[in-house]
């Protein structure tokens, strides 16, 4: 790897990065009790980046012979070489301390210590108790564990050359009730940057069970009706809402390419005195976690929002450099064949002081939204909406119609002024992939129960 | 190099006597794409990709092994992954059979060496092009996108004898316009999209999504109410997918579905026919076999509103009893199968969009709108992303914040029109169509 480094500077390379990234997936399914899929993927390959005359070249192969890395890197120079006259906005980096680290997630169960007849048996369970709930309604349970192994080697021309190795384990369950026209569907997840202890922290009732009971109870719900309305948003909606509507505004290649909504604002009051934001790599466990970023700076905690202020955005080496600011650590690539790009890690709201009853009281009318589905943004116009899993008519303080298919849309400035109260309690709640440039990143998100002024839901009546 | 559809053969050479049956899947895969952010060209990429993955079937339970870079040893253990994780894996009875080799049409026009020859300098030339369009139209506009290209080559094979092989290229750009005016912002998108380079015009997209996002200005919120709404022409292909997602068998025999018992049923307003066309030459989902090398063939999907089929691969046909429509779906070597129609072709109807437009009273013209239906119960609530309201033909003005609310059943037979006109990217035309009412929650009902 070192040598391919040498060579790029050797080349006129004002910076060069040569990454090797290995991922291992292993992955079992059970399904209409049955375990009916247990599959092994092993991908590995080298991505070479570099700046010449200002202009950023980069070229992955999947082959790792002596000769095609050298083809490769001749690639990604001949690229450099094709923009170095084209480029008005010039690359250059934050410039490096150097470095030589290495660093191991070390589980307490390794998941190459579990045996695939054992993950099948504990797979099946949760297949069978979520079914059993009620044979004749729940018509399909998926259940399904996986575990990835990732190893990246980062090499820079700064000298810098870190190793980590991460494991990563998710759970989850997805039902599907129906009863006459009927038809609902739910779904739990659960995982963590840890081994197969990840399973000794919960049970069946907060998992398999509670997927099937959900599903199961939104049979009887209602479609919402549709308007504005004050909400009481879940720590899940609230993770939603902090990674999708503000997280990417606070990513600073949006913010530097001038389509974040929170572009030149630090300093400013942009949120109610409540809300303090944060996105932390260095969560031991949390699906989020990781040592260095792909560049290999290390993690860090990062303040977005601090009491209603903007206090800083989330770098790269680039955007650091640019927007005179220090590498936060940020910087994440999917696998050797994707440059790493500004990605957030755990982001979530910090708590506050209410509970979620006072909520209730203080709302008297409204909606209850509680447990993320999807969530999508347009950043540049500050607009995000959300699908919930479920959600609650409120009335005179206490939570009365259940509602089901659930949408809220709001924009994001306005909401963030909105929000009256934070409570209490708190969770990282979301343990899941997030999606940028084609690329996906292990990320979690969460926060308290928190109390909206007022939220668009899309109903149907 | 070594031919790929003759390290699949060996593998198969290698699982026969140790398993019931499998198939192998081998791929080699370029691409070069360029991004530009800022209204500035950025980055060059350019990838390459190998990979082999393996299916193995014990007693019906099934293993998936893929590994890359494609080595002899890499090869001879994801044959030996594949072989110990179907043991490991449960008896499936409703596994019947992978499908044995048939004859079919081959497609054309899904190759073009020109788009493997383009060089890091020709995509520059198209990206400064389209941002120099956009700039002419807003020289203030903040222009965000890219292009890419792509070649792959891939084979496959199984136990049962099929062997085949085919290459595809295609080509991309898509464009992202954001204007400022007076603290407002407005954005716009477009795109094109082509298997060969003489069907490939992406210069103009930049001014195109300039223009569009210009009337975005001034947006406000919808009053909540009941109106009729007309989809615009890139609106269809995401309603028509999205029933066509739901007919996906596995889904309907896992009765995870909304289509769940309607196959034979009047789903949609009488006027709608929908074909599922793999064999368009040049089409974007083209391709003259399906991802487990069963002949692609043309199928009627919906009939003047009836349902006609699910979109089977070789595991939900052989469990229904059904003929395999040929919908085995194959990303890559590192995915498994599943079931994806191919291009979706909506029956033109007698109307033009503007004659739509010009017919209603007050309503909404709907541009983008996310329809993501939850796919146990068709319910569909999402944001309009891009609409107008439109008062007395007119249109009056953008909207903001307004979602649509709707069961997608009740949208089909909700449907009183199909346009005439169209846009149109290779494999399918995409008219507009237009809803008797649906709901619109916004602000204060009007």
């Amino acid at each position: 790897m070192e040598w391919l480094v040498e060579k790029a500077k050797d080349k006129g390379c004002s910076f060069a990065e040569a990454r090797f990234v290995r991922r291992a997936f292993s992955h079992i399914r059970a399904q209409d009790g049955r375990i009916e899929e247990l599959s092994q993927r092993e991908l590995a390959g080298v991505g070479i980046r570099v700046i010449l005359d200002g202009a950023w070249g980069f070229a992955s192969t999947a082959s790792l012979t002596k000769k095609d890395l050298s083809a490769s890197l001749e690639e990604a120079i001949a690229s450099a070489n094709v923009l170095r006259n084209k480029v008005e906005d010039k690359a250059e980096v934050e410039e490096m301390k150097s470095l030589t680290a290495k660093k191991e997630l070390h589980c307490k169960i390794s998941p190459e210590d579990v045996s695939p007849e054992d993950k099948a048996k504990q797979v099946s369970e949760w297949e069978r108790e979520a079914k059993n709930l009620d044979p004749q309604r729940i018509q399909n349970t998926v259940a399904s564990l996986s575990d990835i192994v990732r190893e990246e080697i980062v090499c820079n021309s700064f000298g810098v050359k870190v190793e980590s190795k991460l494991v990563h384990t998710l759970a989850s369950i997805f039902v599907t009730a129906s009863e006459g026209e009927i038809r609902q569907s739910a779904s739990e997840r659960r995982g963590g940057a840890k081994g197969y202890e990840l399973l000794e922290e919960f049970n069946p009732e907060d998992f398999s069970l509670k997927a099937g009971n959900k599903a199961l109870s939104l049979l009887s719900a209602s479609p919402p009706p549709a308007g504005t309305f004050p909400a009481i948003l879940d720590p899940e909606v609230v993770g939603l809402f902090v990674h999708e509507a503000l997280g990417h505004n606070a990513e600073a290649d949006a913010v530097w390419s001038g389509q974040s909504i929170i572009k030149e604002k630090k300093g400013e009051e942009i949120a109610a005195p409540c809300v303090s934001i944060v996105d932390d790599a260095t969560i031991e466990g949390a699906f989020g976690f990781y040592f260095f970023d792909s560049e290999g700076t290390p993690a860090k905690r990062n303040v977005i929002i601090e009491n209603g202020v903007l206090v800083d955005y989330l770098y790269n080496l680039e955007t650091a450099k640019k927007m005179n600011a220090q590498p936060s650590g940020n910087a994440r690539a999917e696998s050797y064949e994707s440059p790493p790009i500004v990605r957030m890690s755990n982001t979530f709201m910090c708590p506050g002081d209410w509970s979620f009853e006072e909520m209730l009281q203080e709302m008297k009318n409204g909606v209850y939204l509680k447990g993320g589905r999807w969530g999508y943004v347009f950043p540049e116009r500050g607009q995000f909406t959300f699908n919930v899993e479920e959600a609650y008519l409120v009335k005179d303080g206490e939570l009365k119609e259940h509602l089901r298919d659930v949408s809220m849309s709001g924009m994001t400035l306005e909401t963030l002024k909105k929000i009256k109260g934070v409570s209490k309690d708190f969770r990282l709640a979301s343990p899941g992939y997030c999606g940028k440039g084609g690329q996906t990143a292990f990320v979690d998100d969460g926060g308290p129960f928190v109390l909206v002024e007022e939220i668009t839901v899309g109903g149907r009546r | 190099m070594m031919d790929i559809l003759e390290i699949a053969r060996k593998g198969i050479e290698k699982l026969k006597g140790k398993i019931d049956q499998a198939d192998i899947f081998v791929e080699r895969r370029k691409s070069i794409s360029l991004k530009w952010e800022k209204s500035t060209l950025k980055q060059v990429e350019v990838h390459y990709d190998e990979g082999i993955s393996v299916r193995a079937f014990h007693k019906g339970g099934r293993g998936f092994a893929c590994s890359s870079p494609l080595r002899e040893e890499n090869i001879n253990k994801v044959v030996e992954e594949a072989i110990s994780l179907a043991k490991a894996a449960q008896p499936d009875p409703d596994f019947k059979s992978l499908p044995s080799p048939a004859e079919g049409k081959k497609v054309k026009g899904l190759y073009d060496e020109k788009i493997t020859l383009l060089s890091p300098k020709d995509l520059a030339d198209w990206g400064e092009a389209i941002i120099e369009g956009a700039k002419r139209i807003d020289e203030q506009a903040i222009i965000s996108g890219g292009i890419s290209a792509g070649s792959t080559e891939y084979a496959l094979a199984n136990t049962e004898g099929v062997e085949v092989e085919d290459s595809q290229t295609g080509i991309y750009a898509s464009v992202m316009v954001v204007l400022q005016k007076d603290g407002e912002v407005a954005s716009y998108y477009d795109f094109d999209e082509a298997r060969n380079l003489k069907d490939f015009h992406p210069i103009d997209i930049g001014e195109k999504a300039c223009l569009q996002a210009k009337e975005f200005f001034g947006a406000k919120q919808a009053p909540t109410g009941t109106y009729p709404v007309v989809f615009s022409y890139l609106m269809s292909p995401g309603i028509i997918g999205a029933i066509a997602g739901a007919a996906n068998a596995e889904d309907i025999q896992r009765k995870r579905s909304f289509l769940v018992e309607k196959k034979g049923e009047q789903i949609a307003w009488e006027g709608l026919s929908v074909q599922d066309l793999p064999l368009i030459e040049g089409g974007m989902s083209s391709a003259s076999f399906d991802g487990e090398g069963v002949p692609h063939k043309e199928l009627n999907f919906i009939e003047e509103g009836v349902l006609m089929t699910y979109f089977h691969n070789s595991y939900t046909a052989n469990k229904a009893g059904e003929e395999n429509t040929g919908h085995a779906a194959r990303y890559s070597y590192r995915g498994g199968v599943g079931i994806s129609p191919t291009n979706l072709q909506i029956k033109l109807g007698d109307w033009t969009l503007d004659e739509m437009i010009k017919d209603m009273k007050r309503g909404l013209l709907v541009l983008s709108v996310g329809v993501q239906p939850n796919m146990a119960s068709g319910d569909v609530s999402g944001p309009i992303d891009f609409g107008f309201m439109i008062e007395e033909g007119e249109k009056a003005y953008p909207l903001k914040n307004t979602m649509l609310g709707f069961n997608i059943l009740e949208l089909l037979k909700n449907i009183d029109a199909v346009s005439k006109d169209y846009r149109e990217e290779p494999g399918v035309k995409m008219p507009a169509i237009r809803v008797k009412n649906l709901r619109v929650g916004g602000g204060k009902i009007g």
